[in-house]
């Protein structure tokens, strides 16, 4: 199963949290559907010419977050969502990432309603990506 | 590990050496055949021509082709012994001027024998005169290999060979016309010979026999540490130069 | 007990009279891919043929698997791999005969794994060397530096002069072959971006010295970069670890590595307004740490 990573080698977002972003978003958007599998570290290395670890790496923290799963002997496939961690646990990894968000927000003089507006949208947009793809 | 050296030398160098023997051999046949000169200025002719110009045209392209070509240091970082690729070099070199000049004797040898018997002195001529010549060569090739500056271009070599030859002419002369009459009326006739020491062209006063055999023993040993001298020296060049 | 493969120590060297490496300390883990990176003319070449035993240092040592090239350099030719900067080979020879007369040279030299490389990295045998592209000059000096199954393998500046796509085929063929294979890959570029994705560690080699080392991942997260608008009279000398100072009109950025709280909060105290941070990318990073302006010769 092939996907599509594109790294941009002159950002200064890491390597591998582009590769991870990239994979999630093809998750979420429906593009890697539940059962898929994905290439092996060595095979992806080879592709997008990154080291080993990295791809270790990324896996890895994509296993833990539940998004990939490891079958031993098997390959690594996409994991389902519906046998993933408790809500409590997947609400903090947001809260972490829109902490962040919130940062930016508030520096830039974005009000409460107006960051909700635009989570909104964010949601629609890919909410309607997923559902053209299935 | 010296049989890949070998190969990769023999077949850069083959044509340079077909190409001497045949220049040589032409202009050997063709200054007989037109009787321009005796047979023993030919000889001197030719061992001339062959011994400094060919001499000097092999150590132009034997060691200095490797920086001109950037292959340096692709031979450098094989895992053989610096020395070994020097010696190699060198011996290849060598052949490009050697076989041309004993392949030129041999004609003429076999020349002279064809005049019968009278002419037997002439092959003993020949004899001694290519040994000279060709030590002199060997000695002027060397020093012109082993002197020039490190990762000169080929033309540069030749340049230092040049200077090289200019020197040791503007020696011998010096010797032969200032020094050997001031030394007649002194009795360090050894002083004569220590002048001619460094020359390489001492060589050439060999053709014609020596009335002092004594001292030549002496030459000979002290041509050799020269020797010695001149391809340590190039053999350290060589290993710098990477 | 993970071992270096290859250890340098102040090593100096001398140009004439100009001191090209001035105390170089190095240490390459087994089974790394660990990039290099310099400036032209940083002294990268020459610590790589220092490596080989191709030229002698003034003072230091290296050593490559403990064996010291200026005591057995056969040794460490046979056991490494070695592709040189814009290797120029004999051009007369056919790719099979160099391949043959590079294989006389290494008895451990791989028959199987050479005709392998030979297809995977499209080389035509019968063409001569002289008529290759320099993609397929580069594949060839590759080929003939892997043959022999090195366990550690130097590659000097392998991308240079290639195009995009060539040098991303170049950097695959790296990793695939040889990073699935635990072999140890050292090698020098100035694409800093290149490296990035393929190296675990890098070391900046600037002025005859290294000035950084690390994991490559951690480069990235340690160094910092905050644009402020400072209050008069400040000396940013002060921070440590402050690589470089950047002023536009009232605003400045500092690049500043290993920041912790207590950094920040100098550099907040610094400031007149709030301070924004970036990120960096390799390039940018780079830059700082040999160009960067230290911020010492006063206040702003």
């Amino acid at each position: 199963m092939a996907i599509f990573i594109r790294i941009e080698p002159s950002s200064s977002v890491p390597i591998y949290r582009q590769i991870i972003d990239q994979i999630k978003y093809q998750v979420v958007t429906g593009v890697l559907k539940e059962g898929d599998r994905v290439p092996s570290v060595r095979d992806l290395a080879a592709k997008l010419a990154v080291n080993q670890n990295t791809i270790l790496k990324v896996y890895n923290e994509l296993c833990r977050e539940n998004v990939l799963k490891i079958e031993r002997g098997d390959g690594t496939y996409v994991s389902s969502n519906k046998r993933s961690m408790p809500v409590v646990e997947r609400k903090k990894a947001v809260a972490n990432v829109l902490r962040e968000a919130a940062v930016q927000a508030i520096h830039l003089e974005i009000s409460i309603e107006q960051a909700k507006e635009l989570l909104e949208k964010e949601y629609k947009i890919i909410k309607s990506a997923k559902n053209k793809t299935e | 590990m010296i049989m890949p050296l070998i190969w990769k030398e023999w077949h850069e160098q083959r044509w340079k050496l077909a190409f001497g023997t045949v220049v040589l051999l032409f202009f050997t046949g063709s200054f007989l055949a037109a009787k321009v000169t005796t047979e023993r200025e030919l000889l001197v002719v030719i061992w001339l021509l062959g011994g400094l110009v060919l001499s000097l045209y092999s150590a132009m392209g034997i060691f200095a082709v490797e920086s001109s070509n950037n292959t340096t240091t692709f031979l450098a970082s094989k895992p053989v012994k610096s020395w070994k690729v020097f010696a190699c070099k060198w011996f290849f070199g060598w052949l490009n001027f050697a076989v041309p000049m004993l392949a030129c004797s041999l004609f003429m040898a076999f020349n002279v024998l064809k005049m019968g018997p009278e002419y037997i002195f002439g092959l003993k001529s020949i004899i001694r005169g290519t040994t000279a010549t060709v030590c002199m060569a060997t000695m002027f090739y060397t020093m012109t290999c082993c002197l020039a500056k490190r990762k000169s271009s080929e033309a540069y070599v030749g340049f230092t060979g040049l200077v090289i030859f200019f020197i040791f002419f503007v020696h011998m002369i010096f010797t032969d016309r200032l020094v050997e009459p001031a030394l007649d009326n002194i009795d360090l006739f050894y002083l004569q010979e220590i002048f001619f020491f460094i020359n390489p062209l001492f060589w050439f006063t060999q053709i014609i026999p020596s009335s002092c055999d004594i001292h030549v023993g002496i030459l000979f040993i002290v041509q050799a540490l020269l020797f010695a001298v001149v391809i340590w020296i190039g053999l350290r060049k060589w290993q710098r130069s990477c | 007990m993970p071992t270096n493969a290859i250890e340098i120590k102040d090593l100096r060297f001398f140009y004439g009279r100009e001191e090209v490496l001035k105390g170089v300390n190095l240490q390459v883990p087994e089974g790394s891919i660990f990039g290099f990176l310099g400036r032209n003319g940083a002294g990268k070449t020459t610590t790589i043929k220092l490596l080989l035993g191709l030229l002698k240092p003034k003072a230091g040592t290296c050593r490559v698997r403990q064996i010291d090239p200026q005591e057995d350099e056969i040794a460490v030719r046979r056991l490494v791999g070695y592709m040189a900067e814009d290797q120029q080979m004999y051009g007369w020879m056919r790719i099979e005969q160099i391949v043959k007369w590079v294989e006389s040279f290494y008895p451990a030299w791989d028959d199987k794994v050479t005709n392998q490389l030979l297809d995977m990295l499209e080389l035509p045998l019968k063409s001569k060397v002289k008529t290759l592209s320099k993609g397929q000059n580069s594949r060839l000096a590759l080929l003939l530096a892997l043959g022999h199954r090195p366990e550690v393998v130097i590659l000097d500046d392998p991308t240079l002069g290639l195009d995009p796509i060539a040098r991303k085929d170049f950097l695959r063929h790296v990793i695939d072959l040889l990073q699935s294979n635990g072999v140890t890959v050292f090698f020098s570029s100035h694409l800093l971006y290149e490296i990035e994705p393929v190296a675990d560690h890098i070391a900046i080699l600037d002025k005859g010295v290294i000035i950084k080392t690390g994991k490559t991942d951690q480069l990235r997260e340690n160094i910092r970069k905050f644009i402020l608008i400072p209050k008069p009279g400040n000396d940013f000398g002060r921070i440590s670890g402050l690589l470089d100072v950047v002023k536009a009109g009232n605003s400045v950025s500092l690049t500043v590595e290993d920041c912790d709280d207590a950094k920040l909060t100098i550099i907040k105290q610094m400031a007149n307004n709030s301070v924004q941070e970036t990120a960096l990318n390799l390039d940018e990073i780079f830059e700082a740490y040999v160009i960067g302006n230290r911020g010492k010769s006063g206040s702003v």
